[in-house]
């Protein structure tokens, strides 16, 4: 059982687009999610040292004069820039005495009793953010200073600059920390991943979900276009398989698209041959039946005399004539059967090296009886050591058999006929010659159309033996020619053979 | 002599019938391969006449069955098919002879006495054509009341072209029928032998066609 799926083009070219168009347009996000998260790093860095840098300058705005603060104290120029950076209010309300734990997940409970009404509204908005940045301000001896409440008491990071850590919960977090001119003050600020993470997946999820929501309506797109490109090659095909097997009539080349052409070229030149070939047929089937009408009808009325014949020679003499009309439809079955054979060969088949000579002692020999009941002397001449010739035996054979039988059946009691071999300037020679009536020169190329018979004939002819010599003759390469016999009488059939 | 006729077509089954009948077989004629190998069981047949397209059981069938029961009956094929394949295929399997219909019925005659005369059902050791008589026991020829004793070669040859009377023999074919005395046979002793039968038989007895062979005519008077 064959359980091979077979596709149609527009699934073939729709799969096909698909997945290339797919495939463009995952590597085209990939690029832009791996430069956004390229950028978002930078801009979070850049904030968070400029952050760090700016809680510096309100630490120590004046080289140093805050350097008494209290550890847990507030810082008391903080709220000054909470309206430079919009996230700080958070950090301000979470200011103050470090009563929370250290990590910020309390800062929902501490600001309640210090932050004041509009200070508490930002802080909800802000709350989740708020949870993802911490800072810490150090002085040169390694005392806290001042911390945000989510802030953890010990030092976050003891690496100046960026580095990066992850704390107990898991949170990996990023810090920045930087010293003043005058190492009094050491202020580190940290910002958890998450925060940068949040943006990626948003900017990702943003940038992919229209191409994953659009690829139902590329597939639809796709389809409608495909199909109506492919318009043009099912009009053909319907145009083929509507045709009832009659109509040979060429299809319209012109009006086929670009890449059908050859195709409708090469159907058309099949239906040109299919033409040629059938009428051939019907012609050779009408001239076939015609003919094996006659001997039949010969019979018939031959029959029709032997029953009513009176004495036993008239019988005799009838059945003699029953006998030859039989023996004249048996050729020609056998020459029809030749020839339907021969006519579909585009090639020789079966070629193999044949002794001209010995196929030719061969075929003399077999129709030897009826030139010997004729009194005809028949006689065969080979050229000695002649080399063997590419062939199909058989055919050969029929080749040899039919010009032997024309001579035999044309030329008069004890004439005679001989069979020359022998090589020739291009190759092989084989010729057929005798001293009957010969071919008049006018007809020598008529003779050997099908079913052509010269005209005041009682031989018991086909008019096929010649078209199936020509016809043998053509598939070996080789040349009929009619001449005269020797010394100007007869008929010399002489097949010429290329190549030695 | 007892023939068995395989063949499906009524008009040809009865011409044939009537024929062999004339000839002088004792002809049970049978339609089909299977009816063919029933026939058969009962024995006694010289000579069976085979057509290779029948209904049923194919012709091809019947000589496989028949061969694989070690039946050395003499089977002669008659076909409509005249490649030289079909003729190959067919004496491949078994076959003793093969004819393609339309053949002529004197020349199929001939073929299946001697077909008998091979297989050894003969008919008194002697083979008579025209007004010559080969003794095929004691190796002598008989012409017009005359008897004369012939060598062993000479009987080959004789015996050969007597065989296929009516038909021309090449020297090839002549030579095989010595290769039974001798491997190596001198390129002209077809012609020395033909001479010496000629020399005891008179010249007109065996007929020479210049490059082809040598012929005994039925009508050798």
């Amino acid at each position: 059982m064959i359980v091979r799926q077979r596709f149609s083009l527009s699934q073939r070219l729709l799969v096909g687009l698909l997945i290339v168009s797919f495939a463009y347009w995952a590597v085209i996000a990939w690029l832009t999610i791996r430069d956004s998260i390229n950028e978002t790093y930078e801009i979070f860095d850049a904030h968070l040292a400029q952050t760090a840098l700016a809680l510096l300058r309100v630490t120590d705005p004046d080289d140093g004069d805050h350097h008494e603060i209290p550890t847990g104290g507030a810082p008391p120029l903080l709220e000054e820039i909470s309206s430079q950076w919009l996230h700080l209010p958070e950090r301000i309300v979470g200011v103050g005495p470090a009563s929370g734990t250290p990590d910020g997940r309390n800062i929902a409970a501490a600001p309640v009793a210090t932050g004041s009404a509009k200070v508490g509204s930002i802080r909800s908005l802000h709350r989740e953010y708020g949870q993802k940045l911490r800072y810490q301000v150090w002085d040169g001896e390694g005392h806290l200073l001042s911390r945000s409440i989510n802030a953890p008491t010990a030092v976050m990071s003891a690496q100046d600059k960026f580095s990066e850590s992850v704390d107990k919960d898991g949170q990996v977090w990023r810090y920045f920390g930087v010293w003043d001119r005058h190492h009094h003050f050491r202020v580190l600020v940290a910002e958890s991943h998450d925060v940068r993470n949040q943006l990626i997946r948003s900017i990702s999820l943003h940038l992919v979900s229209p191409l994953v929501l659009g690829l139902p309506v590329l597939f639809l797109l796709l389809w409608l276009s495909i199909n109506r490109g492919l318009r043009p090659l099912g009009a053909l095909a319907r145009e083929i398989g509507k045709r009832k097997s009659d109509n040979l009539t060429l299809l319209n080349a012109d009006s086929a698209p670009e890449e059908a052409r050859p195709m409708v070229l090469a159907l058309n030149d099949l239906l040109l041959r299919m033409t040629h070939t059938l009428e051939n047929e019907r012609l050779f089937t009408a001239n076939a039946a015609h003919e094996l009408r006659t001997p039949l009808a010969a019979i018939q009325a031959h029959l029709h005399t032997a029953y009513t014949a009176d004495g036993k020679t008239e019988r005799l003499r009838v059945l003699d004539q029953v006998q030859r009309s039989v023996e004249r439809g048996i050729r020609l079955v056998s020459q029809l059967l030749a020839l339907a054979r021969l006519d579909p060969e585009q090639a020789l088949p079966d070629v193999r090296p044949v002794s001209l000579g010995e196929m030719a002692e061969a075929v003399c020999a077999d129709m030897a009886p009826m030139a010997l009941q004729r009194d005809q002397n028949l006689e065969l001449q080979v050229e000695s050591d002649l080399p063997t010739l590419p062939g199909n035996a058989d055919m050969l054979s029929m080749l040899l058999g039919n010009l032997l039988d024309n001579a035999i059946h044309y030329t008069p009691r004890g004439g005679h006929i001989g069979v020359d071999v022998r090589r020739s300037t291009a190759g092989f020679l084989m010729e057929v010659s005798d001293d009957g009536p010969g071919i008049p020169a006018a007809q020598r190329q008529q003779v050997f159309d099908r079913f052509y018979r010269i005209a005041g004939q009682d031989q018991p002819g086909t008019g096929l033996g010649l078209a199936i010599c020509q016809r043998i003759a053509e598939l070996h390469n080789a040349r009929i020619n009619l001449t005269e016999g020797p010394g100007g009488r007869g008929l010399a059939a002489r097949v010429s053979f290329k190549g030695l | 002599m007892k023939l068995l006729l395989v063949e499906d077509d009524l008009l040809l089954g009865d011409g044939l019938c009537a024929a062999l009948g004339k000839a002088g077989f004792a002809v049970t004629w049978v339609r089909d391969g299977k009816t063919a190998l029933g026939t058969l069981k009962a024995g006694g047949f010289a000579v069976m006449v085979l057509d290779i397209g029948l209904p049923v059981m194919g012709g091809m069938e019947v000589l496989c069955e028949l061969r694989k029961t070690d039946d050395n009956l003499p089977v002669l094929m008659l076909t409509a098919r005249d490649t030289t394949r079909d003729k190959v295929i067919s004496l491949d399997r078994g076959a003793d002879d093969y004819l393609v219909k339309t053949a002529d019925m004197e020349e199929l005659i001939a073929r299946l006495r001697a077909l008998i005369r091979r297989a050894g059902h003969g008919s008194g050791g002697t083979l008579n054509v025209g007004d010559l008589t080969l003794d095929l026991v004691v190796h002598t020829i008989t012409r017009n009341g005359k008897t004369m004793t012939i060598s062993c070669r000479e009987f080959a040859v004789l015996r050969a072209l007597m065989e296929n009377a009516g038909r021309v023999l090449t020297r090839g074919q002549l030579e095989a029928s010595l290769y039974g005395w001798s491997h190596d046979v001198d390129s002209n002793a077809i012609e020395v032998h033909i001479h010496n039968l000629r020399l005891k038989l008179g010249a007109d007895c065996i007929k020479t066609l210049r490059g082809i062979g040598y012929t005994i005519t039925r009508s050798t008077s």
